[in-house]
């Protein structure tokens, strides 16, 4: 069972060390060091912006960008216990980033990290629509 | 053609299952592909509309004792639904984000509980419901815009609601009081219902349904450009742009337009598309993302569908005002015009795809000039070869009617070239890598044959691995991998258990997008490669290594590759030249 987890490490140099540990590296036909994640998927969120303001031109522009390097994996097996004092849940609804498919999967996490949110609370009993 | 009766393995892109892609021979599953995308995406279907892949939003669709389905005072068992003794709540619920138009439906049947109410919701507010009398199969109660139907399949019923959510992170199968409960009504019933299956699409029409476990690893079959299904192979790649197919929405800014939401059909077939209408004023005509986004400094591509409706398009990137690329769009004729760019950024390639129905899939490819954030701007423009400036966008006074439909706007970092639609909202989104693979197939490709792609030329990624065989030993050891590389050349390299090459050759002129038929022989001191049915090189000496696994539209090294295979084949003999010029003919 695949698991999604989302994760802010101190900065991009912590995260180089932990990135090392689900790399693997070969050499391709032409001689190249290649590295390749080994199973899981990653995508590199970086320095996430924190507050936007919008300028003269209408732009939203970030003003406050966080030190920490987020990080999203999904893994295709156990995930390794050392990533774990680094998982984060941000809101479902305005999360930066999602894996196609992990919407729901990623639903339950937060649910279960925040279960008294107002996300995650089932419906109130003759609730006028 | 007669020489496929001696095929060991065909692999045609028809039948197909999570987790799997079925092959026409052998017959008995032992050369079924395993396929893995750990996510979703979008494909092009045999109608030629853009849909989710699998179509069936909801996960374990008919295993309702998953925890997918969270049970809220309720039981289930054996397909049947229960109802709990409490007064609260009762009933099933999923989470699931997707917005805009969508049906959801659930198969059930009456036992001892008769009235049931399908929901839309957020979790402590909702957006509506369809109450239904599942005995006397009857729709009751509309609310919040819901529009409730019923299919009597006889022994069961479809139980059906459409609705056009915005905001929705839950759906609710529950019990209730009657045809005019209110919102999850209380009920001290603990009757039962039967229920068999469910599934949510999108769109306004119930689709046929797809059984789905995890939702993951499912091959797409896909239909771009019209003709036969190809079995669509993508790396991984992300849709930076948020509420995509949404530009009323606050993620989208711009000059000197409107936008009119939901205008016409786009082409996911559900009236979800966008008009931008210029207005009757000097100046640019424009929509972008509120946001400034990281290109990051490799190549990136921009795309958008539009349909023209007065006005073409425009596409382009930009650091500042004077340092940009971008390309104008012929609405009407279907035609890229020549790029054009400014100052330190060098001119982008650009593409555009017919969607039919008028609708064309525009974008363009580029190398940002520097690294951090660029402008990625929608422009209208007054001709259909325009002159762009500051930005790459055009000036001029608008007739304040004209304009073009948009739907699906995708900025794809990492990507030299255009990857199929990634629909996203709030949040950017990845689709997943895609694999196809089958191992243990020693006896059916044996100690001599011939390895068989047909497909299209798909360079663009470091190196698309089109279709590979591989023994033990090291990434590179007993293996034959045929590949495309940017430069339009096609390889064929044949190693040995040291990883030494035994074989190698290779065709180059080719075309981005053309199709290929391609074919290698491998024979103990015998090997041949055929490329659209001429000989590249033979060579009369080297052993054939000795493989078990085949690899499609990929291979273990690189993750950066793209393929559209219309069929694979293994010969478990080495097939003469005239065969082999015969079956590559296009």
């Amino acid at each position: 069972m695949n698991k999604y987890f989302k994760y802010e490490f101190t900065d991009q140099a912590e995260w180089s060390k932990f990135q090392a540990k689900i790399q693997v590296k070969s050499t391709d036909l032409e001689g190249n060091e290649i590295y390749t994640y080994k199973d899981v998927a990653v995508v590199e969120l970086g320095h996430i912006c924190k507050a936007y303001e919008v300028n003269e031109e209408g732009f939203e522009v970030c003003t406050d960008l966080a030190t920490t390097w987020a990080v999203d994996i999904v893994w295709f097996r156990t995930p390794l216990p050392s990533f774990k004092p680094f998982e984060v849940f941000p809101k479902p609804t305005t999360q930066l980033h999602i894996f196609g498919g992990y919407e729901a999967a990623y639903f339950k996490s937060y649910c279960e990290a925040y279960p008294d949110s107002e996300l995650c609370v089932i419906p109130e009993v003759n609730d006028v629509v | 053609m007669s020489n496929y009766t001696d095929a060991s393995l065909i692999m045609y892109p028809s039948g197909y299952k999570e987790d799997k892609i079925y092959s026409l021979k052998p017959t008995d599953g032992s050369g079924d592909l395993t396929f893995t995308r750990a996510s979703t995406a979008t494909r092009v279907n045999a109608e030629g509309l853009i849909e989710t892949s699998p179509v069936n939003l909801f996960q374990y669709s008919q295993d309702f004792t998953n925890a997918a389905f969270t049970k809220v005072d309720s039981t289930f068992s054996g397909n049947t639904l229960t109802a709990g003794a409490g007064t609260t709540f009762k009933g099933i619920f999923q989470n699931e984000i997707t917005q805009g138009s969508q049906t959801v439906y659930f198969d059930v049947e009456y036992i001892s509980h008769q009235w049931v109410q399908i929901g839309l919701g957020t979790g402590a507010s909702d957006l509506g419901y369809v109450n239904f009398d599942i005995q006397n199969k009857i729709v009751g109660t509309q609310a919040g815009g819901f529009i409730g139907s019923i299919v009597d399949y006889g022994s069961f019923i479809r139980i059906i609601a459409t609705i056009n959510s915005t905001d929705k992170t839950s759906v609710f199968l529950i019990f209730v009081n009657s045809t005019s409960s209110s919102r999850a009504d209380a009920t001290s019933s603990t009757g039962a219902i039967k229920l068999f299956k469910a599934q949510l699409n999108i769109g306004a029409t119930a689709k046929p349904y797809f059984p789905t476990t995890d939702r993951l690893n499912v091959p797409r079959i896909d239909y771009t450009g019209g003709g036969c299904g190809k079995l669509l192979l993508e790396p991984q790649r992300t849709n930076l742009v948020t509420y995509s197919e949404q530009f009323d929405n606050a993620a989208w800014i711009g000059d000197r337009k409107t936008i009119t939401a939901n205008a016409i059909i786009s082409p996911d077939g559900t009236q979800n598309a966008d008009l931008l209408t210029a207005t009757a004023t000097l100046g640019t005509h424009n929509i972008n993302p509120s946001t400034l986004i990281n290109l990051l400094s490799s190549a990136g591509t921009f795309s958008v569908f539009a349909k023209y409706n007065g006005y073409n398009l425009s596409l382009s990137i930009a650091g500042s005002s004077t340092n940009w690329t971008g390309c104008v769009f012929d609405l009407q004729n279907g035609i890229a015009r020549t790029p054009q760019s400014s100052g330190a950024q060098s001119p982008c390639t650009a593409k555009i795809e017919d969607f039919g129905n008028g609708w064309y899939r525009c974008s363009i490819s580029y190398t940002p000039y520097t690294s951090g954030t660029f402008y990625t701007f929608i422009g209208a423009t007054s001709t259909n070869n325009s002159t762009l400036v500051s930005f790459g966008l055009e000036d001029f006074t608008a007739n304040g009617t004209s304009g073009f439909y948009l739907y699906g706007a995708q900025v794809e970092a990492n990507a030299s070239y255009v990857s199929s639609y990634i629909p996203t909202l709030a949040s950017s989104v990845t689709r997943l890598a895609d694999a196809a693979s089958k191992t243990g197939i020693g006896s059916l490709i044996g100690t001599e044959f011939t390895l068989f792609y047909d497909g299209y030329e798909t360079t663009g990624g470091q190196s698309t691995r089109y279709i590979a065989l591989k023994g033990t030993g090291g990434t590179y050891a007993n293996a034959v991998i045929i590949e495309g590389q940017a430069t339009n050349q096609i390889f064929v390299t044949v190693l040995n258990n040291s990883s030494t090459t035994v074989y190698a050759s290779s065709r180059s002129g080719l075309t981005n997008g053309q199709r290929i038929k391609l074919a290698v022989r491998c024979k103990n001191n015998d090997f041949a490669f055929y490329v659209n049915g001429s000989l590249a090189t033979a060579q009369a000496s080297g052993s054939v290594p000795t493989t078990s696994t085949l690899y499609l539209g990929y291979y273990i090294d690189y993750d950066d590759n793209y393929s559209q295979v219309n069929q694979a084949i293994i010969f478990p003999t080495g097939l003469t030249n005239a065969q082999l010029a015969e079956l590559t003919t296009l």
